[in-house]
């Protein structure tokens, strides 16, 4: 069960591609299940919800059988709480998903309860397609609203309104073998405090060995893993109010030059698969990378198919700190629901206390609830797992972490970047120069487009 | 009457959807905001759009040269297998498997042929002494590498085609002229070719516009990269439909490519006079 919230995964890697046909028939035989269950009528209720039975139709992404399963024990505690509430559970897999959502959306005929990313959030909510949750979260203060991390509270708000509540978040961390440290006799990176750009390259040059195929670090090849470089050396991609695309600015660019140049003098090992969003992590997987950079989703996957001490780490700090993002997933309400009380009942349930205690014993990733929290930090490795909380509320020095920055064309950005932005990172050519010159008018006219959208949704 | 199942699926699922496709070409239309009428604006924006250029090279660059390649191979291994020798029908098979697998399956697999250090590819060329490129990263190699691949599956299919096509021809023909003297090469060219030159006719077309609409193969291979290099209409209509939104836009490619599809059919249908020979097949 691995876990798909962060920017991990935009095209379906080697293991999901397994998994699809499983997680379909299980789909489908849950669904009989779920319609088969029928419902008997008003009971306990309460919530603002009405006595009336409804039943709900609830889509999310799902990679396996197992994943759609937790989800399921999820709707059944919906039905425990509210017996007027059935929720039906549709899932697909997490790239299809996105497809599907849209078209429902066009044709009118989304789901009641729709899972939502923070990338993509504001693509559906500017479009109109998600309801905005304030109101219903200041009518039931049950819903312990201040309880999530305020950093994903922000990342799943769109125009100042809450249009999710979320189950999981992270921020990327620094993973490290500690066998390959343990091997090279050089000691750990520190957990309690970022090491600097300087000392990171020299460290990732020691522990390289291009001979052996060894390589002192690897990341996933998406826009989002460049982003903290940029952050950290005091850039962004775009200005404070969205108009304007900022890549062209000095910081942002010597941000990606140094990410670049680790690439070009072999420090990192070589991007082999522009098709697979994880080709980075699957080499560290492979035990011949020392760091990588990853979110909290993947500490379950590495515990289940690293064969090496592993440990986490704040990413390295540029000249402006050690600056990532939070992003996260969540559920959120279909503004063209009939039952908008109930489903708001239904996802607060579901994004819960309980929900997400037993989400994150399930191994479903990091928890968005702060009270969850001591669940995640009961297992080992890693033995730093405490520093997630500390990087996602700030605590840690020169550390800091902001909401994804995304917009109503994100999704759109993204591919254009990896068309004309990617390429000089990872590969050197072009230039960085000359694809940031290249990517700056259609960043612009996106960001143009995005207001646009905006301002008729 | 009883065509009317399928006369009612045609026109539901298919006329239906074609025609709308070529309407929405003239439309802005965002798919979770409605539809407006822009006229030939989506046309103008293509023109300018550098995503568009490349990805009308891209699709030209393999289909100029998977297209020869795959009409040649299949040709080449249905002269091979045309032969009554025990266990061809085996070598007849084993050719025409790829064609029969799903190409997703195939594009996941040939992505770990292609894998620079382990790969089976640069393991093969590291044997005869080339250090192989790093495939499906390279801007320069990652068309070749979806090229090969796709040739690989489809000649197969052109194979069986060609097989059918041979089985065909009389073998008077070949008797007589081996009695005036024909050598092995004359009697392949001056019998063999021409006689197959409606299997070779039909062979093209079908070729041409199965590599027009390639897409499988980018999108699990390459996802269109590294940048646009492997970037294909169809790819890109997918892209501008789906991850931006822009049906209007999308149809409007849909648009160019139907039109370019049917310009190099009609053109194909047109030069036949000059090199199919229709003698007894007409009759």
């Amino acid at each position: 069960m691995k876990e798909r919230s962060g920017a991990a995964a935009h095209a379906f890697d080697r293991r999901e591609f397994l998994r699809v046909t499983g997680a379909g028939v299980a789909g489908l035989g849950l669904l009989g299940f779920a319609g088969c269950g029928g419902d008997d009528g008003g009971g306990g209720g309460g919530g603002g919800g009405g006595n009336e039975p409804v039943t709900l139709r609830w889509s999310m992404w799902s990679g396996s059988p197992e994943e759609t399963q937790v989800w399921q024990d999820l709707a059944d505690d919906v039905k425990a709480k509210y017996p007027n509430i059935t929720v039906k559970l549709e899932t697909t897999t997490f790239q299809t998903y996105w497809d599907k959502l849209q078209t429902q959306v066009a044709s009118n005929t989304q789901a009641d309860i729709i899972g939502m990313q923070a990338q993509r959030m504001p693509g559906f909510a500017a479009r109109g397609a998600l309801a905005p949750l304030q109101e219903q979260i200041d009518r039931n203060p049950s819903v312990n609203y201040q309880d999530f991390f305020p950093v994903i509270q922000d990342a799943l708000s769109f125009e100042g309104q809450p249009h999710a509540l979320a189950y999981d978040l992270g921020p990327p961390l620094l993973y490290y073998n500690r066998d390959l440290f343990k091997a090279a006799r050089i000691p750990v990176p520190s957990s309690t405090e970022p090491m600097s750009w300087e000392e990171f390259r020299e460290l990732a040059q020691r522990l390289t060995d291009a001979g052996s195929r060894q390589y002192g670090y690897a990341q996933d090849w998406g826009f989002d893993w460049i982003i903290p470089w940029i952050w950290s050396n005091g850039g962004d991609y775009m200005n404070e109010d969205a108009s304007a695309s900022t890549l062209d600015a000095p910081e942002a660019m010597e941000g990606m030059q140094f990410l670049s140049d680790l690439y070009r003098d072999e420090i990192a090992a070589p991007v082999t698969d522009f098709a697979d969003p994880t080709a980075g992590l699957n080499r560290f997987l492979s035990g011949r990378v020392a760091m990588h950079p990853n979110g909290p989703w993947q500490i379950v996957n590495l515990r289940a198919n690293a064969k090496f001490n592993f440990d986490v780490a704040p990413i390295p700090a540029g000249s402006a700190g050690s600056i990532a993002w939070a992003a996260g997933s969540g559920f959120g309400v279909s503004s063209a629901t009939d039952n908008a009380d109930a489903a708001f009942n239904a996802i607060s349930v579901i994004t819960g206390e309980e929900a997400l205690k037993s989400l994150t014993a399930a191994g479903r990733g990091y928890p968005a609830r702060q009270s969850a929290v001591p669940i995640f930090e009961e297992e080992r490795p890693p033995a730093h797992a405490a520093i997630v909380e500390e990087v996602l509320n700030s605590e840690i020095a020169r550390t800091e972490t902001r909401p994804f920055r995304s917009t109503a064309t994100w999704q759109e950005t993204d591919v254009m970047l990896t068309q004309d932005l990617i390429p000089s990172v990872f590969l050197g050519d072009p230039s960085i120069e000359e694809a940031v010159r290249n990517v700056k008018p259609k960043f612009d006219a996106l960001l143009t487009r995005a207001k646009d959208i905006e301002s008729r949704g | 009457m009883f065509l009317l199942p399928s006369v009612v699926g045609f026109f539901i699922f298919t006329a239906f959807p074609v025609v709308a496709a070529i309407g929405l070409a003239f439309y802005d239309y965002d798919l979770l905001f409605g539809r407006e009428f822009n006229g030939l604006q989506n046309f103008q924006d293509l023109v300018k759009d550098d995503v568009f250029r490349a990805a009308f090279v891209n699709t030209l660059y393999f289909t100029l040269a998977s297209v020869p390649l795959s009409v040649v191979l299949g040709l080449g291994a249905a002269l091979l297998v045309n032969h009554a020798l025990r266990g061809v029908v085996i070598f007849r098979t084993i050719y025409l498997l790829p064609y029969v697998t799903v190409t997703v399956a195939v594009a996941l697999v040939w992505r770990w042929i292609y894998l620079p250090e382990v790969g089976l590819m640069n393991t093969i060329l590291g044997w005869v002494g080339i250090d192989g490129p790093n495939w499906l990263t390279s801007k320069t190699w990652a068309m070749p590498a979806l090229i090969i691949m796709s040739v690989w599956k489809s000649f197969g299919y052109n194979m069986v085609i060609f097989l059918a096509g041979l089985q065909a021809i009389p073998q008077h023909l070949y008797d007589a002229a081996k009695v005036d003297g024909a050598t092995a090469w004359k009697r392949f060219i001056h019998i063999t070719l021409p006689m197959l030159s409606p299997t070779t006719l039909f062979v093209m077309v079908i070729s041409f516009i199965g590599s027009f609409q390639v897409f499988d193969q980018a999108l699990v291979m390459t996802n269109g990269g590294p940048g646009t290099s492997t970037t294909t209409l169809v790819l890109y209509i997918y892209q501008a439909g789906f991850q931006s939104y822009k049906m209007g836009y999308a149809s409007a490619i849909a648009l160019v490519l139907f039109v370019v599809v049917a310009a190099v059919t009609a053109l194909q249908f047109m030069l036949q006079r000059r090199w199919v020979y229709e003698g007894e097949a007409r009759r």
